[in-house]
């Protein structure tokens, strides 16, 4: 059943996202075509320049889109009309938000791909040559006391953070759209309420905690901390990147749980 | 016969309106019932009960011994009162949908229908009328071999050419052995197919009777009796 829901998923989904996936990779290609004629003139200064302040646009807004596509499936597919289809599926709810989640999430990566290919294909040629060397000079040219293992820990590390934070954020918009379910009228409403009032709750968060840190940065507890770091620097990195993935992962448990069980046992369909 | 449908103490409420009042029913296999009742007795909260799109405030609904739920939908086909289908897609890939996920699901039969209708396959939804998409969900959902086929008002606001083929479609396709549960308040269009009328009104079941037991006791038709149950 699984494999179906994807199956029928990426078809809903790529008809929405392969249009604006091209319209990615095709600016770029522009950009590539328009520096060919490069030369000093205003004209292709300004020409040159605006195709690089379109691919940036674009690149962003293929991320924006992949973002708010995934979110309208959700309540489309599931809290509209549609949704009287989505549920007489002999489908269980934990398989609808799996489904909708990895598929979201797959064409966010897609837009964010398409947006790297995109600036390969304008800056290919002599500028991507040149950057090339220069990553590997510095990497190979990185002082002894760096050890490129690590480097390479951290950033699979921070990138699997990201891959889960990415989940988290389709599954905040989720969690919102689905606690908005539960309100007797202005379901929509409701849902951006929950969406402010959980970003009022972040920000409050963030500023105690900011004020707690500036209160105790300059005591010698905090000296003693500083100094721990620096010498045990790659243990307190990978402490805080794979700390950074483990709440990522249960802020994503935690929405999928509310999810889930507001479907199980609260839905309510207008 | 064997049991289909149970709701003991069934209760749904909104808010402080309570569209449901502790209902009790049982309906069986084999049989092709009317839910009868003015607009806002309780018909379509009962039917989404039925299918597990609402939670009940209290009471308990099993459909084919299961709760509504993954398991019981295999058993249920259910055409609601409002198009749910996406209108982006082909009569072709709402086919394959249903074909997919329904294992009961009759294509060919499907095929053949759409084919009198005139709706080739490549149709996009979101070319046919509203009446013809009605037609389709109709015909969807009837070309499921299904042990519980529930209609939600399947003849509200169509011409009376079409009631006819809306109620030659559900009596010439659906499975014998299985029960149909259509709910309406146009009485006089479908009491002819019907074997059993399930009375509603504000909320409580006020008549669970066979047609047959209707004229026998009563000496009136089905739609008689509901004007004379319904009176203002």
């Amino acid at each position: 059943m699984v494999k179906k829901l994807f199956k029928h998923e990426f078809a809903a989904m790529g008809r929405l996202m392969l249009p604006v996936l091209c319209a990615v990779l095709g600016v770029g290609i522009l950009t590539r075509i328009i520096l060919f004629f490069e030369s000093d003139t205003i004209g292709f200064n300004i020409i040159g320049g605006s195709s690089f302040l379109m691919l940036f646009v674009v690149m962003f807004a293929g991320l924006f889109l992949a973002m708010v596509f995934g979110v309208i499936r959700y309540y489309k597919n599931l809290f509209s009309t549609e949704g009287y289809l989505s549920f007489t599926l002999p489908v269980t709810p934990a398989q609808h938000l799996m489904v909708k989640s990895v598929t979201a999430v797959t064409f966010y990566i897609a837009a964010a791909l398409a947006a790297l290919v995109s600036l390969v294909i304008a800056l290919s040629g002599d500028p991507l040559v040149e950057g090339v060397k220069a990553a590997s000079y510095i990497w190979a040219h990185l002082p002894e006391e760096i050890n490129k293992v690590h480097l390479v820990f951290f950033a699979i590390e921070f990138a699997m953070s990201m891959f889960v934070a990415v989940f988290s954020s389709f599954f905040l918009y989720y969690t919102c759209i689905t606690i908005g379910q539960m309100a007797k009228k202005n379901r929509i409403m409701m849902a951006v309420g929950v969406y402010f009032i959980y970003y009022l709750i972040v920000q409050v968060f963030s500023t105690v905690m900011s004020v707690l840190f500036s209160v105790f940065a300059l005591t010698p507890l905090m000296e003693r901390v500083a100094e721990f770091i620096a010498d045990n620097i790659y243990l307190c990195g990978h402490t805080f990147f794979i700390g950074m993935l483990l709440v990522y992962i249960l802020i994503v448990g935690v929405e999928f749980l509310v999810c889930h069980t507001i479907i199980r046992k609260k839905l309510n369909l207008e | 016969m064997s049991e289909l449908l149970r709701c003991e103490k069934l209760t749904k409420c909104y808010g402080t309106k309570t569209a449901l009042d502790e209902i009790d029913l049982c309906l069986e296999s084999g049989k092709i019932i009317g839910l009868l009742g003015p607009n806002g007795s309780g018909k379509t909260t009962l039917i989404k009960l039925i299918n597990g799109l609402l939670t009940p405030t209290s009471g308990s609904i099993t459909v084919c011994s299961e709760k509504p739920g993954p398991k019981s939908r295999v058993n249920v086909a259910y055409l609601p009162d409002n198009s749910y289908l996406n209108n982006w897609m082909t009569v072709k890939k709402i086919v394959d949908y249903f074909k997919d996920f329904y294992e009961d699901f009759r294509e060919d039969l499907a095929y053949e229908m759409f084919e009198r209708l005139g709706i080739t396959p490549e149709t996009r939804l979101k070319s046919l009328s509203k009446g013809n998409k009605e037609k389709v969900c109709l015909i969807l959902v009837m070309s499921r071999n299904a042990k519980l086929y529930v209609l939600d008002e399947p003849i509200a606001g169509v011409d009376p050419a079409a009631r006819d083929y809306v109620i030659s479609t559900i009596i010439n396709n659906y499975n014998p052995d299985a029960t149909v549960l259509i709910s309406t308040h146009l009485i006089s269009d479908i009491e002819q197919v019907l074997d059993e009328v399930v009375f509603i009104n504000n909320g409580h079941i006020v008549l669970q009777k066979t047609v047959d037991q209707i004229r026998e006791e009563n000496g009136k038709s089905v739609d008689d009796l509901f004007r004379e149950v319904f009176r203002w």
